[in-house]
């Protein structure tokens, strides 16, 4: 068999080639020329194949990224199909492997997918690492808020949850209760910072829900402050679920009665006492 | 197969009237019905299991739908459990032809549980109400407002913040399980036999779903 083009010493991708076979003939018109048969085309695709992943979050954009969050959904698929076997997914790690689709844990982890063709056809492997939320990010949304005559501080913020480089949208979170710390003057009984409810993120891991941030004393000047470290708390699904960070929120006002408000970081001005009012509440 | 499906949907049926029955009105449907619905979904064993709790999910929902329970059950939340469940099922079917019909069906129904309605505003932490002298703060215990009428004001405020949120959180959960479901019959399509794949394509062909609902289902492309 000759083949046209000659086959190289090895095939790494897609390749076609032409078979002939020489035949010679004792018959006196042929004259003893050989001739040659076209047995025909082969192609070898050895295009490899491999796990292709795809995450149900269509927020961040890159659907195919292999570091998740935590309770997201990935659908599996081994492409191009393997021309032989049948195609077996195993996990080893964490979560839970629902014929091609996986979904991770609600805590941190890593996750290993093998797809096993069997018989010698292949196997390929993808590794998935799972993460919980690090911290919230705080936006404020608007101008610094005041009661005209009241030692008052307040602002509204917009939320995300970190970090954005996954989907939080299978979380919900939640503030918990905590007592008052640093504590001084009048707001020594301001108490507990009361627990929250949960609440659920969007696929873009914003929070549905605005937060109001305020204190207010008087009327009049009301020095001192305190401060709330409230734990905040993910789950997926139900159960009491896991603190991931700490946002504080501190108050203070000097005796004059100018007040400044401040939560994860975001802060108002320094609001004198007699500053125009603005909404309130809010 | 069409009889077990049959004697599934009476079994749901006869399920919810019996429950119905414990307060003695047989055409209400509660919220600890589907509850209950949904925890024999989620800790279905097997695949029939998961197929017959679904099932039994879509035909609780439907008869809410149709009003046919005078129920305090949310819908947007019903819906979603409902497709989380058949999410579940095909997901970890191999031949799930048998609920073709009715996982599209569920999500034509989760489609009609859609919201766009603004949502009444929500917040992480609300905010005490102005009127009487002390010191307060947005998020405060209500223990701790000593003017009874203020405490009260606020105690209703953060109830109506509660209802907003958990309106928001079914309104949430509704998408994610619409594309959940949506992504599930994608798969179910893509990858499975040739007559399984051809009778969920005819299926969705002859839906109500939206036009481009139904393209993205049935494009080529792997999804």
């Amino acid at each position: 068999v000759q083949w046209d083009p000659a086959l190289p010493s090895t095939i790494t991708s897609t390749f076609s080639s032409t078979a002939y076979v020489n035949v010679t003939s004792s018959d006196p018109a042929l004259c003893g020329n050989p001739g040659r048969v076209n047995i025909g085309t082969v192609t070898w695709n050895l295009s490899p194949s491999e796990i292709t992943s795809q995450c149900v979050a269509t927020t961040p954009a890159d659907r195919t990224r292999t570091t998740i969050g935590v309770g997201e959904v990935v659908n599996l698929s081994l492409t191009p199909a393997p021309s032989c076997g049948s195609v077996t997914w195993t996990l080893s790690g964490v979560g839970t492997l629902s014929g091609t689709t996986y979904t991770a844990p609600d805590r941190a982890g890593s996750a290993t997918i093998t797809a096993d063709a069997g018989c010698g056809c292949g196997k390929w492997t993808k590794t998935f690492s799972i993460i919980e939320p690090s911290g919230a990010q705080f936006t404020k949304s608007g101008g610094d808020k005041h009661i005209n005559g009241w030692t008052s501080a307040g602002f509204l913020a917009n939320v995300t949850i970190l970090p954005t480089s996954v989907s939080f949208y299978a979380i919900q979170i939640k503030e918990d209760s905590v007592a008052p710390t640093g504590t001084s003057g009048d707001w020594a009984g301001i108490g507990n910072h009361a627990e929250g409810s949960w609440i659920s993120v969007n696929a873009d891991n914003t929070l549905p829900a605005q937060d109001h941030i305020n204190s207010k004393g008087g009327p009049g000047a009301v020095p001192g402050g305190y401060t709330w470290a409230i734990p905040w708390r993910y789950h997926v699904g139900s159960g009491t679920g896991y603190i991931f960070s700490t946002q504080n929120h501190v108050f203070s006002a000097d005796n004059a009665g100018t007040a400044t408000q401040s939560k994860a970081g975001v802060s108002t001005a320094a609001i004198p006492l007699n500053a125009a009012s603005t909404d309130w509440p809010f | 197969m069409k009889y077990q499906i049959v004697c599934v949907f009476i079994g749901a049926i006869l399920a919810l009237n019996a429950q119905g029955g414990d307060n003695g009105n047989d055409s209400v449907v509660t919220p600890t019905q589907m509850h209950s619905l949904e925890s024999k979904s989620r800790n279905a064993k097997n695949i029939d299991e998961k197929r017959e709790s679904a099932d039994a999910l879509y035909a609780f929902a439907k008869t809410v739908f149709q009003g046919e329970g005078n129920s305090n059950i949310s819908r947007p939340e019903l819906a979603a459990i409902t497709c989380e469940s058949y999410t579940r099922y095909l997901m970890a079917a191999t031949s799930p032809v048998d609920s073709a019909s009715n996982s599209i069906a569920a999500l034509e129904l989760a489609l009609s549980a859609v919201d766009k309605s603004p949502l009444p505003p929500a917040s992480l932490n609300v905010s005490p109400p102005e009127g009487s002298p002390g010191v307060f703060a947005s998020g405060m215990d209500p223990k701790n407002i000593q003017d009874p009428k203020v405490k009260a004001e606020y105690e209703l405020r953060i109830a109506r913040n509660n209802q907003a949120i958990a309106e928001s959180n079914n309104r949430i959960r509704l998408q994610h399980g619409i594309d959940e479901l949506k992504e599930a019959i994608g798969n179910v399509i893509q990858g499975s036999d040739v007559p399984v794949s051809t009778s969920f394509k005819s299926l969705i062909q002859q839906s109500h779903l939206p036009s481009e609902i139904k393209a993205d289902l049935l494009k080529d492309s792997k999804r």
